[in-house]
């Protein structure tokens, strides 16, 4: 199978002052390879501060990191000029974890997802509102303001945005987390029929167990800024090898088994 | 006769313009040494029941009716002073986040101290204190610490350590562990569980996570826009829930799916406090919705050991 995305040896520290002012050295990341097949559902686990979130801006460039490729299509894009990422750019996106913050508070929900799109104004309108019916906003709703929506719904609009663009390749950072459960629910849906239907490649990052196993073909474990395991979800979740692997599981076993 | 016993409670919110009903005749009681969870989405009321139970509701909020008896007590008609002596000695809570509830400038040793009751010196408060912290199994050098020199398991147990200085007979935990990770927040809840078997302690937990309240409470609550609509014993609610909300919210969880099946969702939202629909609430998004839904509230109908409130079970009616 074609390789979407391959990452070698991703290294990123970051330099951070802390109380009393003493820069510290943080290894956010240290040495992360991984490789995406197209159309898979990579899932990443791990707790907070294991380096997640700084891998999935990192392998799209939000965040650059300070050794090792990143691959995408068979380009490298690590050291790409911004400029000649710009057309790429467009084929893989990000869908933050807060709902609330990530939409612009002053545009539309119609004019948040038009911002991206090529074209007429007539075209940019038609295939906004039909990206927006696909995520199952309302129609009298496209032109309201984000704050007129619910969480589930803002973040229906964050994954219209996501689409506008035509991906291949979604970081989804969190998504859910924010979320009810039954809210949760209706976006996972959503995540699994727009993948069948637009043809998706997700890096699904999420601390919870229970939707990563639901989400995704391989899962890798993040721990302390290295994927310490990663497999697919069947035979990682039936005999793990790490340690930490085991007692991750030992935990949601015990805790939340029904 | 239960530690607690909250009857007929209804309370209200006055915005603006006009007072909704946030907790729509809520009663239930909580036994001695029991430990219930109380279940449902964000704005179903949740920690409103909470505030109400420790009195520390918003000034916008307001007790209409109804009786909230601790031991025996109605705490509705105490005063502030009253109830100072009421919370912490009788009734304690811990919160969402803790950093959010430590003091910064003062060591947690220092705020601890403040929490003890009764007329002792300082010095046997201060033993008092670093026994609790042993028993939070916290290290006692914690004592001289400032909040932000722990991390957040550490700051939840001071957190616990405080609410159960006073021996409470009530603990109310409002969702304790949703701000941390998975393998932290499963030593907190072996704490609290351990807690509560050697103090005696009943509890009510309040948490959106179903799957955890399984295996935390002897009893779950089921509620939905200001009221509770399913008591039920924890597995009994999980194998066989009577209320179609309780049914629907089971059917939402992602664990009880095999990959690429689809989720059974709830159709809808949840209804705003302001624009209630008539009769029972949650008829239009019920899939076994009758006509004398939309009419009528249905009342609360025994059925084994669980009680709900829907009309597939019985027909009594009161007027809405």
């Amino acid at each position: 199978m074609e390789k979407l995305l391959k990452t070698i040896n991703l290294k990123k520290n970051f330099m951070v002052k802390d109380k009393y002012g003493m820069v510290k050295k943080i290894n956010a990341l240290r040495g992360v390879s991984f490789e995406i097949d197209k159309g898979e559902t990579l899932g990443i686990i791990g707790e907070s501060g294991s380096g997640k979130t700084t891998l999935g801006k990192t392998v799209i460039r939000l965040i650059e990191p300070d050794e090792g490729k990143i691959i995408f299509k068979n380009i490298d894009i690590t050291h790409k000029k911004e400029n000649q990422l710009r057309p790429l750019r467009k084929k893989f996106q990000i869908i933050f974890q807060n709902p609330y913050k990530s939409l612009n508070p002053r545009m539309t929900a119609l004019e948040i997802v038009m911002e991206a799109i090529d074209g007429s104004k007539k075209e940019k309108i038609e295939k906004g509102e039909y990206l927006l019916n696909i995520v199952g906003i309302k129609k009298n709703k496209f032109r309201s303001f984000p704050y007129q929506f619910s969480g589930g719904e803002r973040q229906r609009i964050a994954i219209a945005r996501s689409l506008s663009t035509e991906p291949e390749f979604i970081v989804c950072d969190e998504p859910t987390s924010n979320l009810d459960l039954s809210i949760q629910a209706q976006i996972l849906n959503l995540f699994m029929d727009l993948k069948e239907k637009f043809n998706l490649t997700y890096l699904f990052i999420s601390h919870d167990l229970k939707v990563i196993k639901f989400v995704s073909d391989r899962i890798g474990v993040m721990f302390k800024g290295r994927i310490v395991e990663i497999g697919k979800t069947e035979e990682i979740i039936k005999n793990p090898e790490n340690p930490y692997v085991r007692e991750l599981f030992e935990i949601e076993k015990k805790q939340f088994s029904i | 006769m239960g530690i607690l016993e909250v009857k007929n409670l209804i309370v209200s919110i006055q915005s603006l313009y006009k007072k909704v009903n946030i907790l729509r005749n809520i009663s239930f009681s909580i036994g001695k040494n029991e430990v219930v969870s109380l279940v449902g989405e964000s704005g179903s009321g949740k920690t409103f029941t909470a505030l109400s139970i420790m009195k520390l509701l918003p000034q916008a909020a307001k007790i209409e009716t109804g009786e909230i008896l601790i031991d025996g007590e109605n705490i509705i008609e105490k005063d502030e002073k009253k109830m100072v002596k009421i919370r912490g000695e009788k009734v304690s809570m811990i919160f969402q986040e803790p950093s959010s509830h430590l003091n910064p400038v003062f060591t947690i040793g220092n705020q601890m101290v403040e929490c003890v009751k009764g007329n002792l010196t300082k010095g046997e408060k201060k033993e008092k204190v670093i026994e609790i912290l042993k028993e939070v199994e916290l290290p006692e050098y914690i004592f001289y610490q400032y909040p932000h020199q722990l991390s957040g398991g550490m700051q939840q147990r001071v957190m616990i350590g405080m609410a159960i200085i006073n021996k409470p007979s009530l603990l109310i935990a409002d969702e304790p562990t949703t701000a941390l990770d998975v393998s932290t927040s499963f030593r907190i809840i072996n704490l609290l569980k351990k807690l509560i078997s050697t103090h005696k302690i009943s509890v009510i937990f309040i948490t959106h996570d179903i799957s955890l309240a399984v295996n935390f409470s002897d009893k779950i609550y089921v509620m939905y826009a200001g009221e509770i609509v399913e008591k039920s014993p924890s597995k009994k609610l999980i194998n066989s829930p009577l209320h179609p909300y309780s049914e629907k919210l089971i059917a939402c969880l992602p664990e009880k799916y095999k990959k690429r099946e689809k989720i059974k969702t709830i159709e809808g939202t949840v209804p705003d406090f302001s624009s209630l629909p008539s009769g029972c609430a949650f008829h239009p998004r019920c899939p076994y919705k009758k006509e004398i839904c939309e009419k009528f509230l249905p009342e609360e109908i025994k059925i084994g050991e669980s009680y709900v409130r829907c009309f597939r079970y019985g027909k009594i009616t009161k007027n809405n």
